[in-house]
């Protein structure tokens, strides 16, 4: 059994509005007014002198419970969207390791999945404890990245990129937080889509409703559920339109996606659906018993969907 | 579509004894290409060239990429698709595992592998643990083989030359040639499977010890056995207890051992005695182990 022990989110106090940022970025103003009027945009977490190691340990030092099971903690694992985040032989990871006084903690980073791979890490960290002989052993997960290019930025017409990260503590056995199901599915064709290929990202928003519909639907059933049954869905926040239009697709009332942090943290790579779970906990949108649904998709072609009962 | 839980008709209880990967090893081989061309038209050119340089300014490193990656190598794409047999190497899963980075942002090299296996595998990609990475996807393959409904895993380890490093690398890490090893592991209901311990904290002082006491845990019986051991661990003397010992050129970055395995993958793994994989990354003091035949 795979369980949520501890989740934590971390929004960076530094904050640019979307407009700050499309004028480095040189964006055409109507292309800001889509991003704040329909996307849901307004502002997004940026701290251009931080470092990823300053990010990640903040996220890290969010989870209150972390100084009481630290001897605990045995698998660290960063899930990221991009494949590569510092110069070789740079590792970010392996020094947050050291400074939260992790040593014995076997550290790796995983990234096949783009902004989907947090949700991979989940899955990973669980049969990984599973196989282990320790019971009470832990894997924390950080998920956080810095936007250091302008590539990274703003994704095509799709998504302001920022800096929000999480940290979650994932264990074997708990009443609260149990992962029921989990589906993913990576399309190749989607693998190059930053390569000015002609058509690929068209593509890419054509064939999204249907590939994050067949995770969503897919996850369900797996867990035994229809869509009514899921309290909540905690989604990546790749922007408030697009999560409008899948709700009328698949016929889910909008109110219960937790949209809330698009407009003021943007989108936070691998860490939004565990930033959206704080929120929703915080909130009390998620009561005993509920079932709720994680779901996010990478630009690498990955669509995911996991379902939780709180 | 990989899902969790296994579809129905799936086997009820995991196989093999907590420790064990369910699995065995299916094929082992290795691929050295020489310097690759790095394809990219003119705006993809400019478009990476900014997005890495901006990522250098992050780490107040002020080089042209040409200088963090240059125009003759290989990326993991291109060393996945010359070792991947796609008529052949149908699998459940598709993981990467590698030591040195792949600076090509246009692309993710574990999707478009995918791709050439008809979107069927789950895709793994591990890295940020030095030449150890490999055993970590290893462990890996087990857990998924153990709890998922996984048959049949497509590991590729791989480190490119043409990634420069901005600092200094232990001799046992660096690369000079682009090498790729593809291992299929196979679900296995054999009780013994193969069996991976990874150590952390192990200063080089007291490798020698460690790596005695993992063998002695992994290799129970007194019968000699068959040791391939990475560049990490060159200076370590013959184990008296090991029948043979094979050493891995240095070089070949965290696929050394692995290359050596596949070299010699028939004997070895005919040869009925354990066949034991170790490889220690000193910049991170990790040890790792494999046993990967026999028991």
């Amino acid at each position: 059994m795979t369980v949520l022990h501890a989740v934590a989110g971390y929004l960076p106090p530094g904050r640019k509005s979307i407009e700050e940022i499309a004028e480095r970025m040189e964006l055409p103003p109507e292309k800001v007014k889509m991003f704040r009027r329909f996307y849901g945009f307004r502002e997004v977490c940026y701290v251009p002198d931080g470092t990823l190691v300053e990010l990640l340990l903040a996220a890290a030092s969010a989870l209150d419970v972390l100084p009481g099971v630290r001897h605990r903690v045995r698998y660290l694992i960063y899930a990221r969207g991009v494949a590569e985040v510092a110069p070789y032989p740079m590792n970010p990871l392996q020094r947050v390791r050291e400074l939260l006084g992790l040593e014995h903690a076997q550290a790796f980073a995983l990234a096949a999945h783009g902004c989907a791979t947090g949700l991979q890490a989940v899955d990973a960290a669980g049969k990984l404890l599973a196989s282990d002989d320790d019971p009470d052993a832990l894997a924390l997960i950080l998920a956080g990245e810095k936007i250091f290019s302008h590539r990274m930025q703003v994704i095509s017409d799709i998504t302001f990129m920022g800096e929000g990260a999480a940290a979650v503590l994932v264990g074997r056995s708990g009443e609260r937080d149990r992962m029921v199901s989990y589906a993913s599915q990576t399309y190749g064709r989607f693998a190059s889509f930053w390569k000015s290929t002609p058509g690929s990202f068209s593509n890419y928003k054509e064939a999204y409703p249907a590939a994050l519909t067949e995770v969503i639907t897919t996850a369900a059933e797996r867990a035994g559920l229809t869509l009514d049954d899921v309290a909540l869905i905690l989604p990546h926040g790749v922007n408030t339109m697009s999560w409008h239009r899948l709700c009328v697709q698949i016929g889910y009332p909008v109110k219960r996606v937790v949209l809330d942090n698009i407009a003021v943290a943007g989108h936070s790579s691998c860490a939004d659906p565990f930033i959206n779970y704080r929120t929703a906990i915080d909130d009390g949108r998620i009561r005993p018993g509920d079932f709720y649904m994680m779901v996010a998709a990478g630009l690498s072609g990955t669509f995911s969907a996991m379902v939780f009962r709180h | 579509m990989h899902v969790t839980p296994p579809p129905e008709g799936s086997p009820a209880e995991p196989p093999g004894a907590p420790g064990t990967l369910p699995l065995r090893l299916g094929s082992c081989r290795h691929v050295l290409l020489p310097p690759g061309e790095w394809e990219a038209s003119e705006d993809d050119r400019r478009t990476v060239t900014r997005h890495y340089e901006e990522m250098l300014a992050l780490y107040g490193v002020s080089l042209p990429f040409t200088e963090l990656a240059g125009d003759h190598r290989n990326t993991y794409a291109d060393l996945g698709a010359a070792v991947i047999q796609p008529d052949t190497d149908g699998a459940d899963m598709l993981m990467l595992a590698y030591s040195t980075p792949d600076y090509d942002a246009r692309r993710s090299a574990t999707s478009e592998l995918v791709g050439l296996l008809g979107d069927r595998p789950l895709p793994y990609l591990v890295s940020d643990e030095g030449t150890v990475a490999p055993f970590t996807a290893l462990r890996l393959a087990g857990a998924h083989a153990r709890w998922d409904a996984t048959e049949r895993v497509l590991l590729l380890i791989m480190d490119q030359a043409g990634t420069r490093p901005v600092g200094p690398v232990p001799p046992s890490a660096v690369v000079d040639q682009d090498s790729v090893v593809a291992l299929t592991l196979v679900r296995s209901a054999d009780p013994a499977g193969m069996r991976v311990r990874q150590a952390t904290g192990i200063v080089e002082a007291h490798v020698p010890a460690a790596l005695a006491e993992a063998v002695k845990e992994l290799v129970p019986s007194a019968a000699p056995y068959s040791l391939v051991l990475g560049a990490g661990l060159a200076g370590l003397p013959d184990p008296a207890e090991a029948g043979e010992v094979l050493r891995a050129r240095p070089g070949l970055g965290c696929t050394g051992a692995w290359a050596t395995l596949a070299e010699h993958a028939t004997r070895l793994l005919d040869g009925g005695r354990p066949v034991v994989l170790a490889e220690y990354d000193p910049e991170y003091e990790f040890l790792a182990l494999a046993v990967l035949a026999g028991s």
